[in-house]
């Protein structure tokens, strides 16, 4: 009867669809959502991304639980793992002033998970997790470290392959994009930024005419010139990484930027406080992965098309 | 696994059911197999599809259900130890090398298979189908996925719209 070329492209019942979406890992179901209106009301509408798209319980943990010296560091990549893991790492030491501050050397340490969400990696052993610290602290000692990128109690920014367990020390923060970072607050710059609410009293957060998203190529570059003598003794926090571009996300006082690790370019993308926030340390510190997946469903009610 | 006693006294031989398929075949099998169909195993329980009567099953069509009861034949001695831990591992190896066996067709019975087990509720089934179509839409991109399983070729407005939805999806395909 039917045409046994096409046979599975026939409807089938949701709940036998579901059971075999199920099944795929995320990417996979990524792409089962882009194969036909079908495919992706069903994914949307039984949800079966979120689970991969969120932290079930981002903030476990606090300074607080550890020695002083240390801090503990949530890693957290959806496009890797569904799982965190949370990385205790010793502060890095003040820093040392290299004779030339354009020889800065590229060092890769590696180091243990503490323990994450992943039962298979909640069986690790806190002494052997401090053992890793010394040897941390030893390779430290014997090579200098890299000048730390954000004033020192702060870890300075880098990715954290979680397959691996091995990071790479490979940017260097402080000889550009500090200084073009305190720059921008003198600036007016057109750009976006779904944290900002209100206005502050300049109209810096509207986009240009036409544009729906920010545009990470093109949109509130700012530029830095070597030969102006730049000061910088701001804070810097780290907030986040950029889900699958080479771009992380600093927080300079209270206005936030986006680093390009490969160019070293920056881009100002507006105040992290909220005007309802009392205090000013009520801002926001740490972001996860921006996560893809859930932008329709942020955006819109969801229509229930029904398709052909 | 209290069997009604009233009704058949089938003691001591296990007791069977007949099942009619859509194309009006007559199939007999033993009560336990035909349990594993959460559909039929009411009707089991309450006495039915014994002796002349049998069940009809009017969406299942005879080489379907052929292929359905040689699952639930091979299956029904472990579920009626109810998931066994005196299974041995060479029972379970020989399970899963049947299983495997199993859903190595055609994908036109592949499709009747999983219509027939969700119908029926068969859930070992309805697992191993859905594995099987699982692994075949792992690690490919949505147009591999539509080919793989026989879509018809996207109109202009399906592509540009499965363009737009890979873009927004773009970490899954780096």
């Amino acid at each position: 009867m039917e045409a046994a070329a096409a046979a599975m492209a026939l409807p089938l019942p949701d709940d036998a669809l579901v059971k075999v979406l199920a099944r795929l890992p995320v990417r996979s179901l990524a792409a089962s959502r882009c194969v036909c209106k079908a495919w992706r009301a069903l994914v949307d509408a039984r949800e079966l991304l979120l689970p991969h798209a969120l932290p079930h319980e981002p903030r476990v943990i606090t300074e607080d639980t550890y020695e002083p010296d240390h801090v503990p560091y949530l890693v957290f990549d959806p496009v890797v793992s569904p799982h965190y893991e949370v990385f205790l790492i010793p502060l890095v030491p003040e820093k040392p002033k290299p004779a030339d501050p354009r020889d800065i050397p590229s060092t890769t340490f590696s180091f243990n998970g503490l323990f994450s969400d992943d039962d298979t990696m909640g069986a690790e052993d806190t002494e052997e997790v401090e053992e890793e610290d010394e040897e941390y602290l030893e390779e430290l000692v014997k090579s200098p470290p890299p000048p730390p990128s954000i004033e020192a109690g702060y870890f300075p920014a880098r990715r954290l392959p979680l397959t691996t367990g091995n990071y790479q020390h490979d940017i260097d923060l402080e000889q550009s994009h500090l200084c073009a970072s305190q720059r921008l607050s003198h600036r007016t710059v057109v750009g976006h930024w779904m944290l900002m609410d209100g206005d502050n009293g300049n109209d810096n957060n509207i986009l240009p005419e036409g544009h729906t998203e920010w545009d990470f190529d093109v949109d509130g570059i700012l530029h830095y010139d070597e030969d102006e003598d730049y000061h910088c003794s701001r804070v810097i926090d780290f907030l986040g990484f950029h889900p699958y571009k080479e771009v992380v996300f600093l927080m300079v006082s209270s206005t936030v930027v986006a680093y390009h690790l490969k160019t070293s370019k920056i881009q100002w993308l507006g105040e992290s406080y909220s005007e309802d926030y009392d205090t000013i340390s009520q801002g926001i510190y740490e972001a996860f992965p921006y996560t893809p997946c859930l932008i329709g469903k942020l955006r819109k009610k969801l229509p229930q098309r029904t398709s052909a | 696994m209290a069997a009604p006693e009233s009704g058949d006294g089938n003691n001591g031989a296990a007791r069977m059911v007949t099942l009619i398929s859509s194309d009006n075949t007559r199939f007999e099998v033993e009560a336990a197999a035909a349990s594993l169909s959460q559909t039929l195993q009411l009707t089991i329980l309450d006495g039915g599809g014994g002796g002349g009567d049998g069940i009809p099953l009017p969406n299942v069509d005879s080489a379907t259900l052929s292929k359905v009861l040689e699952y639930c034949i091979k299956h029904a001695p472990a579920a009626a130890n109810g998931g066994a831990p005196n299974a041995t591992a060479v029972d379970r190896a020989e399970l899963e090398r049947f299983d495997n066996e199993f859903v190595n067709i055609d994908q036109s019975v592949l499709y009747s298979l999983i219509m027939a087990a969700h119908n029926l509720e068969i859930e070992g089934l309805q697992s191993l189908v859905a594995k099987k179509v699982a692994d075949m839409i792992k690690g490919k991109s949505p147009m591999e996925i539509r080919r793989t399983l026989g879509f018809p070729d996207p109109t202009p407005e399906e592509q540009a719209e499965m363009n737009a939805h890979m873009l927004e999806y773009g970490w899954a395909y780096e």
